[in-house]
Parts: structure tokens; C-alpha cells; sequence
């Protein structure tokens, strides 16, 4: 796989993205998370990934706080995507480009997926979409937007942790 | 997060000019740029998303936030697409640099090696002083020049030095890879 990225570059991200994810406390994400409309399990499930964090080297990655923050950014910048889709719509479709674009979190948003309705395939695709249910083909635009909001932070984590364990 | 205000390159320029004159008003100059804290600005902004209160979580009888969906968002998101086009973190594009042949990268990574020594013995003792990050911040001042850090990388990571979150030495560091990893132009 080609990145457009160099590993220092995607260092120099993941290291600023870190120190912003250090400035947010977790009641202030707490505090979006309970007033966005979200599902109160589904936004439970979203504030345990506070605690997940992943080491490179000597350094230690808040990489669930920096997803979360992440996503919440999507969602602040797509105001008019949730007032037409539903925030439950724009978080999933977040969720699920994050899956299918970034392996070892699969098993961190699998679950909260679930919750939202979404199932991933093996391959990737997005099925069983309650929106496309609704509306043909909406969902997977959703997840096209999602995808190309994502796309910087996708590269960054695939390159930094390419040879990084699971853990 | 973003910060208040995205500094362009010649603004961050203009600022290491300053420091350049002034080293020890570092404080003084950063801030007057706009480089405030960002901690107060990330946490206000989390809250204001969707105009978050002390509230306990909400009983929500639908199953999903789906229920909400009452009229067709074809168009809407189709808008929504675009605009997301706009305001998307961007593309990642590598930032190639442009006039860095092996002269000016030989200087710059022997810069490199002295300041990161120099910053390396201060943070052990806690030494470090204003006119260190303000060291910090003229050593960017060739790579931002040269096209190897990008100005909202560049502002990010001044911000961050400036409240702890990132120390001088891994400061030095990130940027001492770019230059060694970044090929120079012959």
C-alpha cells in the first residue's frame, strides 16, 4: 500500500492530534455526548473509549479519545447532514469508514456499530443500513462523506501503527 | 480541535521575525498572534456542538437516532457532501519541499542535532526558559519556509509546546525526522 504521507508526517498528526485529545477532559466530552441526541447506550459505549490507548514506542496513544474527538468534529462539521440524516446516521456512518478503513479497530467500534444498526462485512461494505431501508442509497453517500472526512486520519493511523501489535 | 485563529505562513513568519528580535518576550509575541491556549477554546467548542449542559443522559425511546428521520435527506445530504467536501481534514497530501537541496539539509539537520542537544540537557535539569521556545519556534522557520511542515501543522505544534502538551525535545524531534526522511532537490 502507497500513503501520501511520510511516517513523520503522520508522526508530527498523531502527535498534535494527542495533544488535543490532552487539552479535552472527559467531562467535556461527556458533556457532548449526552446532549447530542445520540442513543444513552450508544453514547455510554462512545465515553468507554476514553480509556483505550495504544503504545508506540515509549509513547502512549489516547487513540479512543483521539477517535472520539475525531468524530466529533465530523459531526460539528456536518450540521446539515445531521439535521437531514439523524446524528445516529452521521455517527454510525463515521463509525463504519473507521472500520473498514482501519483494521485494528474493528474490535473497539464493532459493537457501537451493532448498536447503531450497522453491520460490516468482511469485505468492508456497509449493509443492513436502517437509512437505506428508508432511502436508497443514502446511507452509503453518508458513508462516502464520512470516508473522505476521514480520509487524513485513516492514513495517519494505517501508517503509524502498521507495525504496531494489537493490543 | 483548531485553534481561535489559523496563523497563514506569512503571518507565522512574521511572528518568528519577532522572536528572532525578541527572544525573551516570547509569551508577549506568541500571544499576541492569537496562539492562546487551545484547552479552553477545545472545551468550549465540545460544548457548544449541540448546545451540551449538565444534563444526565436522556431516555431515548427510539432505537436509534434514526427515528428522526421523517422527511427524505437525498438532497440534504447530497448538500451535505459538498460542503463535508470543503471542511474535511483535506486529502493527506505529503508536503514534498521545495528549494531543500543537500546543502540547506545538511545545515539544517546539524541545527537540529545542536539545538536538540542543548534542549535535551535543559528539559532533564527543567531548565527550560521562554527564549528556548522561542528557539523552537525561529528553528521552524526553514522548514516552513521550505515547504517541509505545513503552516497549520507549524502553528499546532507551537501551541503545543507552549502549554506542556508536547515537550521541546520530541517538538525537535518530529521535525528532525521531516528533515531527514524528506529527500533533498539536486
Amino acid at each position: 500500500m502507497s500513503y501520501a504521507l511520510s511516517p513523520g508526517q503522520a508522526n508530527l498528526k498523531l502527535a498534535l492530534w494527542q495533544s488535543d485529545a490532552d487539552q479535552m477532559t472527559s467531562a467535556d466530552v461527556y458533556a457532548w455526548l449526552v446532549t447530542s441526541g445520540l442513543p444513552a447506550n450508544v453514547a455510554l459505549r462512545l465515553h468507554e473509549l476514553l480509556t483505550y490507548t495504544k503504545r508506540v514506542g515509549r509513547k502512549v496513544f489516547s487513540i479512543g479519545k483521539i477517535i472520539l474527538l475525531k468524530i466529533l468534529d465530523f459531526v460539528k462539521a456536518h450540521p446539515l447532514l445531521v439535521a437531514g440524516a439523524g446524528i445516529g446516521a452521521v455517527v454510525g456512518a463515521a463509525i463504519a469508514s473507521l472500520i473498514a478503513s482501519i483494521p485494528f479497530l474493528g474490535p473497539l467500534l464493532s459493537p457501537i456499530a451493532a448498536l447503531l444498526g450497522i453491520t460490516i462485512t468482511a469485505a468492508g461494505a456497509v449493509i443492513g443500513h436502517r437509512l437505506d431501508k428508508k432511502f436508497s442509497g443514502v446511507g452509503e453517500d453518508i458513508f462516502e462523506v464520512a470516508r473522505l472526512f476521514f480520509d487524513l486520519v485513516i492514513e495517519t493511523f494505517n501508517l503509524v501503527f502498521k507495525h504496531v501489535v494489537s493490543a | 480541535m483548531t485553534s481561535k485563529k489559523s496563523l497563514s505562513k506569512k503571518e507565522l513568519l512574521t511572528m518568528i521575525g519577532r522572536l528572532k528580535k525578541e527572544p525573551d518576550d516570547w509569551s508577549g509575541i506568541v500571544g499576541q498572534f492569537g496562539l492562546a491556549g487551545m484547552g479552553v477554546v477545545a472545551g468550549g467548542a465540545a460544548a457548544a456542538v449541540l448546545g451540551a449542559g449538565v444534563a444526565p443522559i436522556p431516555i431515548i425511546t427510539a432505537l436509534t437516532g434514526f427515528g428522526v428521520v421523517v422527511a427524505a435527506p437525498a438532497a440534504l445530504v447530497g448538500g451535505a457532501a459538498v460542503a463535508g467536501g470543503a471542511v474535511a481534514f483535506g486529502a493527506a497530501k505529503l508536503l514534498k519541499g521545495s528549494g531543500y537541496n543537500a546543502g540547506k539539509r545538511d545545515e539544517l539537520l546539524r541545527n537540529y542535532q545542536d539545538q536538540l542537544r542543548q534542549i535535551s540537557i535543559k528539559e532533564r535539569a527543567r531548565t527550560v526558559k521562554d527564549r528556548d521556545k522561542s528557539e523552537f519556534c525561529i528553528f521552524l522557520e526553514e522548514p516552513l519556509k521550505l515547504n517541509l511542515i505545513s503552516p497549520e501543522d507549524a502553528q499546532k505544534l507551537i501551541e503545543a509546546v507552549r502549554q506542556g502538551t508536547i515537550s521541546i525535545t520530541d517538538a525537535y524531534n518530529y521535525i528532525g525526522t521531516i528533515l531527514k526522511e524528506t529527500k533533498p532537490k539536486k
